[in-house]
């Protein structure tokens, strides 16, 4: 049993310890997280789901599914989320009905985005956090390619992503921008469209 | 417990026979993984409700609109699972799952505003009415998490951990306005006036009827949300006021007699001079039954860095005396009122370092202020005190004062980079002020008439150091564990561990098993307050609860169905301890009591509880749109309290708290523009009054508040041709017109004076037996919201 005055050292130097390390980690990083709100289990369920509900799945996916995860070199965050989605995804049975595999790229640039789509037979490709600067260039990018664009920042779908997700008022939310989901040829059912929040 | 089984297959059986009808179409699986809870409490990290480390409910923004809910203890009542609230016509008292400790400020339930613990360590408060200060507008969600979560969070969070989410500047983009108000009768008739003899009432202050049609209550909230740039980094700012004012209803309460004033030799003079002492106390408190609270909350994120400020005032008044709560106030008496003030600052960033780590660090600071104030004009309560002119009053004031200071940081290690194999370690440490006083002024001079006492000046640190494992070893299967030591300056170590585990049976089926414990710190008023009447009760323990549940939970599209078992044990509970003539002799010869004093109080760890019981919950929705909703819950537990102080004395339930309880509700929206209808219930079983036990009542009359039901209907809806415009409105009826909690100077049974000649001739018509507590029985409400959207 510690002596009182012992106890008064140990919790000062805690405290002191806690301080230090807080100035450490406040000085380290600059730029603000782009927060994942949704868990990537749930997101990859989501897609899973999704997919089945996208007329042009099937014929976009052929006999299996590729998803092609697009993360951002020297973005801890975008590397983080990568592996978890592909985890997330690897353990799900089948992604629209259909047995399905995945891998992570890293990102080349937007103007070369059509050639790993035609090159990997994706179609998925799923952008993690780290991309809200190229979204623009992504969007154009993609514009008449046969592929389902999916990310976890709800930001980006706004902006030219297909598909989305956020957290309201602590449920999950679908986020589809139904104008790129056109020039993308994603064809998503009037159903699930109506639980979805739409962009035009 | 065959009501709780009933309701229980109430509850089930609609599930049982509803086939689910959305199964057949084609969404109905997605509606299934949308409806699922993302929450963050449990863990500190976010994951679905199925998988979280403990029982918990989700509390949405859209429910409480839909629902016309007010305030967090509403949406606690009406929405939640395991948790309720009981309102004493002051702040209310809450529980959890048979559980309810009144009186207790709240400080057996942990309450969080994006993750900040609000709890102070004077009294360990914690608001869960209006005094929560959070613009119900600006909240995104409630998470209600059941039993111990000191793993994470330390002390307080023995019954639950309450955490209120609030709105970012995406969900709630724009200027907003609200304004809303309650209407009804502004008096509530309780007291059986009208059946009064004359010769009583020409005795009561105030007796005679005076009720309309009026409002009680109104509310004003602005607030707004954007999103910018600032130096370059992306910055969103939410922030949000509101004033609520409540005046009434009017309640009758009494008549009491009170008899004769020993210090006067006069009749009990509990109206204010120059009123005459009639020894009566009962009326019209038509004055004093009010509440003031302005309020803000700010949300500022830039950068890595998320700020949040909290600033509210709460005042109010409670429109009766009791044993334990304004225990000498005058009757009526609209200057006798408690007040809090809270302002507290949280700092957080969040930075990764690696793709295996990531560092969340926080600074915060609190302060908090509490007063009761009472004014007294009955001279047995002022002995000795020279208050001026011929009807003197005397007026205590006692002001308690909580700072703090504190830093945590958090650093999560995901070893294998995939989230299944994650380490969480933390350490929260915090240097505190708590500070009291006790006042007592000539009420007519503001003099004082005696030094001020109680004197509390103390500086103390808390250090909570805690790690928490979570490990994935296959796809159906997660496991939890982790421990929290926590050590402060007047106790040492306490560790609180949990391991729980959750394993997905099948498709939608999920099995769930928890052991837990939680502690709560004794708070500095339990050790070192020092009343007139009560000595400080120095080397107290830590409370300690230990917690043992399990539960399954099956989603069938947009079905889900959750019924789980717990079991607790409680020790150490702190009380008030009646002290012996022996014990008081030993206070005296201290000088912690003066000798003329009688009926000194300490508090001791004194008791323990056994709980035990269950919950349940289904909740569903129909049609494409999911126009229709509907959930219902249900907990059926017992709760015995033993005193280990005195062995041998049989077990007692906990008063207050009802042991089955639950909550249902049903909405649809109307097609097109027409509005949300939209019904919610609820549900207590009977429960003891707070003075059941400790009044002395004859076991065959103990005091007992019927069975409560609370219906309410809401209207919401766009208001036509308005753009950003929408309304709601509503009713609220109680069918039960009592309250648990025995109110006037008549708490315990040798108090009662009624028809019996002891009290004298004057008692003639007055009633017998304790008086509860009354309860508004009906109430609308109506409000406007605008939301100016850029």
């Amino acid at each position: 049993m510690r002596r009182p005055a012992e106890r008064k050292t140990w919790r000062a130097t805690v405290v002191l310890g806690v301080v230090g390390v807080t100035l450490y980690a406040s000085s380290s990083q600059d730029a603000r997280a782009e927060d994942v709100a949704v868990p990537e289990r749930l997101q990859a369920e989501l897609v899973a789901k999704m997919a089945g509900y996208d007329r042009g799945f099937a014929h976009r996916a052929g006999d299996r599914v590729h998803v092609v995860i697009v993360d951002k070199p020297d973005d801890p965050d975008s590397a983080r989320a990568a592996t978890h989605l592909e985890s997330a995804f690897h353990v799900l049975p089948d992604v629209g009905g259909l047995p399905h595999d995945e891998a992570i790229v890293s990102w080349q640039g937007a103007a070369a985005l059509p050639e790993l789509v035609r090159s990997r037979h994706a179609a998925i490709v799923y952008f993690t956090p780290g991309f809200a600067g190229d979204v623009g260039e992504i969007r154009a990018a993609l514009d008449g390619v046969d592929v389902l664009s999916v990310t976890a920042i709800p930001e980006y779908v706004a902006r030219g992503i297909v598909l989305g997700f956020d957290v309201v008022s602590g449920k999950p939310k679908l986020l589809v921008n139904l104008g790129q989901a056109r020039k993308q040829r994603v064809a998503f059912m009037a159903e699930v469209l109506k639980l979805a929040r739409v962009y035009e | 417990m065959r009501r709780a089984a009933f309701s229980l297959t109430c509850l089930l059986v609609p599930l049982a026979v509803t086939r689910p009808a959305r199964a057949q179409s084609a969404p109905s699986d997605l509606e299934g993984l949308l409806d699922q809870s993302v929450v963050t409490t449990a863990s500190k990290s976010a994951e679905t409700s199925t998988t979280a480390p403990a029982t918990s409910s989700t509390l949405t923004a859209e429910d409480m609109r839909r629902y016309g809910i007010r305030s967090i203890a509403e949406a606690i009542d009406f929405l939640s699972l395991g948790a309720v609230t009981s309102d004493p016509l002051s702040t209310v008292d809450i529980g959890a799952r048979g559980v309810l400790l009144s009186g207790d400020s709240g400080d057996h339930f942990l309450l969080l505003v994006d993750g900040h613990a609000v709890n102070e360590p004077f009294w360990g408060t914690a608001r869960f009415d209006h005094g929560a200060g959070v613009p119900l507008e600006m909240v995104d969600h409630i998470e209600v998490v059941l039993g111990p979560g000191s793993v994470l969070y330390g002390s307080n969070a023995v019954l639950g951990v309450i955490n209120i989410i609030t709105k970012r500047a995406k969900d709630w983009h724009g200027t907003h306005v609200a304004a809303e108000g309650d209407a009804g009768p502004t008096q509530v008739d309780s007291a059986h006036l009208a059946r009064l003899p004359d010769s009583v009432k020409s005795q009561l202050d105030g007796w005679k009827t005076n009720n309309h049609i009026g409002i009680t209550s109104a509310r004003v909230m602005g607030g707004a949300g954007y999103e910018f740039p600032l130096f370059g980094k992306p910055a969103e700012i939410t922030a949000a006021i509101e004033y609520f004012q409540q005046d009434g209803p009017a309640f009758t309460f009494g008549p009491q007699y009170g008899g004769i004033d020993s210090a006067s030799g006069q009749p009990d003079q509990f109206t204010r001079p120059p009123l005459p002492a009639t020894g009566w106390w009962g009326g019209i408190a038509n004055k004093d039954y009010y509440v003031r609270e302005p309020a803000g909350q700010l949300h500022v994120g830039w950068g890595s860095f998320d700020l949040s400020v909290h600033a509210s005032t709460f005042k109010r008044a409670t429109p009766y005396r009791a044993r334990f709560t304004h225990e000498v106030q005058d009757f009526d008496d609209p200057d006798s009122y408690d007040l809090d003030r809270s302002l507290w600052v949280d700092l957080k960033h969040r930075a990764t370092l690696s793709e295996l780590a990531v560092l969340t660090s926080r600074a915060y600071g609190d302060t908090f202020d509490y007063q009761d104030v009472q004014n007294t004009s009955l001279e047995s309560s002022f002995v000795g005190l020279q208050a001026t002119g011929s009807n003197p009053t005397v007026t205590y004031k006692g002001t308690t004062a909580s700072r703090w200071l504190g830093l945590e940081e958090q650093l999560s290690l995901d070893w294998l980079k995939d989230a299944s194999l994650v380490t969480l370690v933390g350490v929260d440490g915090r240097v505190r002020f708590i500070g009291s006083k006790f006042d007592t002024s000539d009420f007519n001079t503001g003099k004082p008439v005696a030094p001020s006492t109680n004197l509390v000046s103390k500086y103390d640190q808390a250090v909570g150091v805690y790690a928490q494992q979570t490990w994935q070893p296959a796809p159906w299967l997660g496991l939890n564990g982790g421990a929290r030591f926590d050590e402060e300056t007047r106790y040492q170590g306490n560790v609180s561990p949990r391991i729980a585990a959750s394993a997905r049976a099948w498709d939608g089926g999920t099995f769930k098993a928890i052991y837990a414990e939680a502690f709560r710190s004794p708070s500095w008023a339990e050790t070192n307050l020092q009343l007139p009447l009560q000595i400080p009760g120095g080397d107290l323990q830590p409370e300690r609860v230990r917690s043992v549940e399990g539960s399954f939970e099956q989603r069938l599209g947009a079905h889900r169905l959750l019924f789980g078992a717990f079991r607790s044990w409680w020790s150490n509970l702190v009380e008030l301890h009646a002290l012996t003539p022996q014990e008081t002799a030993a206070a005296v010869a201290q000088g912690l009591v003066s000798l003329e004093n009688y009926g000194v109080t300490q508090y001791r760890n004194v008791s323990s509880i056994d709980n035990w019981g269950f919950n349940a919950s289904y909740e569903g929705t129909w049609g494409a749109l999911q126009q229709v909703r509907w959930g219902a819950m249900v907990t059926g537990a017992v709760a015995k309290r033993n005193d280990v102080s005195a062995p041998g004395s049989p077990s007692e339930p906990l008063t207050v708290g009802p042991q089955v309880f639950g909550n249902g509700r049903i909405s649809y929206d109307l097609p097109g523009d027409l509005p949300t209808v939209a019904v919610a219930v609820h549900w207590m079983g009977k429960r003891y009054a707070d003075r059941a036990f400790t009044g002395g009542w004859p076991r065959a009359e103990l005091p007992v508040a019927p069975p409560q039901l609370d219906l309410r209907v809401t209207v919401t809806g766009s208001v036509p041709g308005v753009k950003g415009l929408s309304y709601r409105i509503g009713a609220n009826w109680a069918l039960a017109d009592r309250g648990p909690y025995v109110v006037g100077p008549n708490q315990d049974s040798g108090s009662i004076c009624s028809i019996s000649a002891t009290c004298g001739t004057t008692t003639a018509g007055a009633p017998a037996g304790p008086q509860l507590v009354p309860v508004d029985p009906f109430r609308v409400m109506g409000g406007l919201q605008y939301d100016l959207l850029p």
